[in-house]
């Protein structure tokens, strides 16, 4: 049977077990769901939000929320803030991907606040926008985290407690998948948000990562410039497919509207096989203000149909 | 884990009349609300001679007689029964517990003889009224219950064109009992508080008030599934919320899902019921998020899909004498036996039906099947059995029908198995006990199974799948479904609640029931080798 190997994305995270019956709950959700226990499919989830935050959160609620309306349901984290640059190289690093997102979170917000028929007169258009602390909040939480990652931080989320953060989650990663390996049947990567760079990183960049069947990112920013300049040499945008760690697809799942992903969210363009588009870029609609969240995209009915077919269900 | 001995829906014996039938469940109904103030007493050596009382006397008849209603109730009980009532008595001296045993009793019984009326309903009625009015009266601690149960009862009399010893003001008892409520502390408001609330609302006819009560209740963390399903009854019966308006409609369905979606070990749902819920609409998606939360939609479409699974479940019994044998479901031939394709068929186990004398089921010429959550008045008979593999090996018969098929869709099977991870529910569906007009849903665990890709089973034609909760008599024959979209994933055959040998070659043994993967039965039907 086929194992699944999650990982997750930016801000801080429920206990390892929470978030992994997290994902599992909403992908299974509804009569289109994938039940992977009911189907005898095994999972991990790589679980790294110990190593930039103190503790788990135990708020485990706001992780399923549909709503967006706190930092923590738009996966961020109300006491984290954006790194202070050392290096011009950081600094064009924050500044480009704060421009980024924050473009893409006003335009979201701009095209929400057309209504759906414009013909339609006599209907007030109810549109809740994210206050702007919120948006904030996620913009310092993902800029620190994909900072931390990518710049190889040394940081200490505990007292006793330091790592290199990108050679600490590299780490768990290449285990997670090492375990996965020995599993009967494929063997499917799907990511989430900063997640997907983790997997992309490992897959293309860390020559012991065993290989996998399928990769799935979802909400993911490997699309902007900033972070792919920070995975090369090995990216290029020729060749820059991992052909020699993914035996099978690579499905790319986003939101038009997502800040994460909506900047740049095609990838066949930027991650080519010989100079040949092989990805499956694979557009859904979330609804709400809100369209990072894992729990919405969990539920999309294009993801999970990509997905049933990857596992063979 | 063994079933509760005190199941209020479990018969003890056959009865005649479905009067007798409903009036014995009335009486463990009662007894078990007796119980439970027993098992807070910490006294449950009481319980065995509670159950000993209803084994040894048809309660049914004696209340049917006229004779026995007061005597069962009061003082009169015989053996373990009146134990307990003693037992009760003796730990609350006032009497005040023995009170409120006596007053639910009563109202059960004026429930249950609520569609047939005549003079039971009348005694059971008035008993009833004056057992809660004294309450209400004279306990301020049971004041508000015993308040709403007036009110109800009025509410029930006057539906029966029954009189009662005096009339109630339904709005100023309830307002006043709302008042009483509102007075309780902030940290006290549990469920019970809250299903006061709802009661009090319906009692005013505020439906989307009670409903918001309902829905803070169902939302609970760790909500004690007894009380949703006594709560349930309550509004159902004693309130008939369901036939007060769509919304309270609406309300009955969707407490049962959520009901039916909480852990529990034994949901036992009337054919009636089930084919109430599986042919008409749902309740509208705004309730369902109201009542259920925002995934209420899929919770009930889910519960929905279960009833409809369950229609397609019948009894197989001896055709002339109606004695039940065990269970059946209606399968596509084809995804059996290719050469049949869309036909319908039934599968159960080959010691149900089978033509070969060692396996001891009935022949094919003697076997009928009714489909109780279709039409309990309609059996199938069979022209023949298509294909049978001994008890021995996969237990299993394929039987064609005769003439009409049912109107009922056949069941999917799942291509895979679920996870050995002692996480995974498996719902059994059938007629336990073989006498039992219900079907009962077992909500088991898988334990372990023989399948891919780490099952070693000693035979690879027959990879067995075992889980919890042994079943009772009758099921023999069931699907055995997935917790996810109720897609068969075994067939059941065989039940331990001691010492079931374990699978993958074990000489171990536990407790568990065992089913054959409904793709070894699929292999095996297409003739092919297994991997």
């Amino acid at each position: 049977m086929a194992h699944v190997t999650f990982i997750h994305g930016i801000g801080n995270k429920p206990s390892a077990d929470s978030l992994h019956q997290i994902w599992m709950r909403n992908l299974a959700s509804g009569s289109d769901g994938i039940d992977l226990g009911a189907e005898g499919i095994t999972s991990s989830m790589v679980y790294w939000a110990d190593v930039l935050y103190p503790e788990p959160d135990t708020n485990v609620a706001a992780y399923e929320s549909l709503g967006g309306m706190t930092p923590k349901e738009v996966d961020a984290d109300g006491q984290t803030r954006t790194p202070l640059s050392s290096t011009s190289e950081e600094a064009s690093f924050l500044s480009g991907l704060a421009l980024k997102i924050g473009g893409t979170l006003a335009a979201a917000e701009a095209v929400e606040s057309i209504p759906p028929n414009r013909n339609l007169e006599g209907l007030p258009y109810e549109r809740v926008p994210l206050p702007w602390p919120i948006k904030k909040a996620f913009l310092e939480t993902f800029l620190r985290d994909v900072h931390h990652y990518l710049f190889n931080v040394r940081f200490s989320p505990r007292s006793d407690t330091t790592y290199h953060v990108q050679d600490e989650i590299r780490r768990r990663f290449v285990d997670a998948l090492e375990v996965g390996n020995k599993k009967p049947g494929p063997h499917i990567v799907v990511s989430h948000s900063m997640g997907t760079v983790v997997a992309y990183d490992c897959l293309k960049r860390v020559k012991k990562t065993k290989g996998v069947d399928a990769l799935v990112t979802i909400g993911s920013p490997l699309g902007l410039d900033e972070i792919q300049d920070k995975l090369r040499p090995e990216w290029t945008r020729p060749n820059g497919f991992p052909t020699e760690k993914i035996a099978g697809a690579w499905v790319n799942i986003f939101d038009r509207l997502d800040p994460v992903a909506g900047f740049d969210p095609f990838f066949a363009n930027d991650f080519q096989v010989e100079g040949k588009a092989r990805i499956d870029d694979v557009e859904v609609s979330n609804s709400g203000a809100w369209r990072h969240s894992i729990v919405k995209y969990l539920r999309a009915a294009p993801l999970r149909s990509k997905l049933s077919v990857l596992l063979g269900v | 884990m063994a079933r509760d001995p005190l199941d209020p829906d479990q018969p003890t014996r056959g009865l005649d009349t479905e009067l007798a039938r409903r009036l014995r469940t009335f009486d463990a109904a009662s007894l078990l609300t007796a119980a439970d103030h027993i098992a807070k007493l910490d006294k449950r050596g009481a319980l065995a001679s509670v159950v000993d009382f209803l084994a040894k006397h048809d309660v049914g008849e004696m209340v049917n007689k006229g004779l026995q209603v007061q005597k069962v109730l009061d003082n009169g009980l015989a053996g373990g029964a009146s134990a307990l009532v003693e037992l009760v008595e003796e730990h609350d001296p006032s009497g005040k517990m023995a009170q409120a045993v006596r007053a639910r009793a009563w109202k059960e019984l004026a429930l249950k003889a609520s569609d047939v009326g005549g003079t039971i309903a009348q005694e059971a009625m008035t008993r009833a009224f004056n057992e809660y009015k004294s309450v209400y009266d004279m306990d301020p601690e049971r004041r508000v219950r015993a308040g709403l149960n007036l009110i109800g009862l009025s509410t029930l009399a006057a539906g029966m064109r029954l009189s009662l010893p005096e009339d109630i003001d339904r709005a100023r008892v309830a307002s006043g009992l709302l008042e009483d409520l509102n007075k309780t502390p902030q940290v006290q408001r549990g469920p019970e508080f809250h299903a006061s609330r709802a009661e009090a609302f319906v009692a005013l006819r505020d439906i989307d008030r009670a409903q918001a009560e309902i829905a803070t209740i169902v939302q609970t963390p760790a909500l004690n599934v007894e009380m949703l399903g006594a709560f349930t009854n309550q509004l159902k019966n004693l309130w008939k919320l369901a036939e007060l308006s769509e919304q309270g409609s609406g309300i009955i369905k969707t407490l049962t899902a959520a009901r039916v979606a909480q852990d529990f070990t034994t949901a036992k749902l009337p054919a009636d019921v089930i084919k109430e819920l599986a042919t008409t609409p749902s309740p509208p998606t705004s309730q369902l998020e109201a009542i259920l939360g925002p995934d209420g939609p899929q919770t009930y479409d889910w519960f929905k899909l279960g009833m409809e699974t369950s229609q397609s479940v019948g009894v197989v019994r001896i055709s002339g004498v109606n004695k039940r044998v065990g269970t059946g479901f209606i399968v596509r031939g084809g995804d059996i036996i290719p050469s049949l394709g869309d036909e319908l068929c039934v599968m159960t186990n080959s010691h149900v039906v089978s033509d070969v004398a060692e396996d001891e089921g009935i022949s094919a010429d003697e076997a009928e099947i009714v489909f109780d959550a279709i039409d309990k008045a309609k059996p199938y008979r069979f022209s023949q059995i298509e294909r049978s593999w001994r008890r021995t090996h996969l237990d299993t018969t394929v039987l064609r029908f005769q003439g009409a098929v049912p109107p009922a869709s056949p069941l999917g099977f799942a291509k895979n198995l679920p996870l050995r991870d002692g996480k995974q529910r498996v719902y059994v569906i059938g007629y336990p006990n073989g006498g039992d007009l219900s079907i009962s849903l077992h909500n088991n665990i898988l334990l372990d199974h023989e399948g891919p890709s780490e099952g070693t089973p000693p035979d690879k034609s027959v990879c067995r799948v075992q889980y919890s909760t042994p079943t009772e008599h009758g099921n023999s024959g069931s699907p055995v479904c997935n917790g996810h979209n109720w897609k068969v994933i075994a067939l059941h055959h065989a039940g331990d609640e001691h010492a079931m040998r374990r699978l993958n070659g074990r000489d171990d043994t536990w407790p568990a029931n065992e089913g054959i993967w409904i793709q070894s039965i699929c292999t095996a039907g297409r003739g092919e080798t297994p991997e």
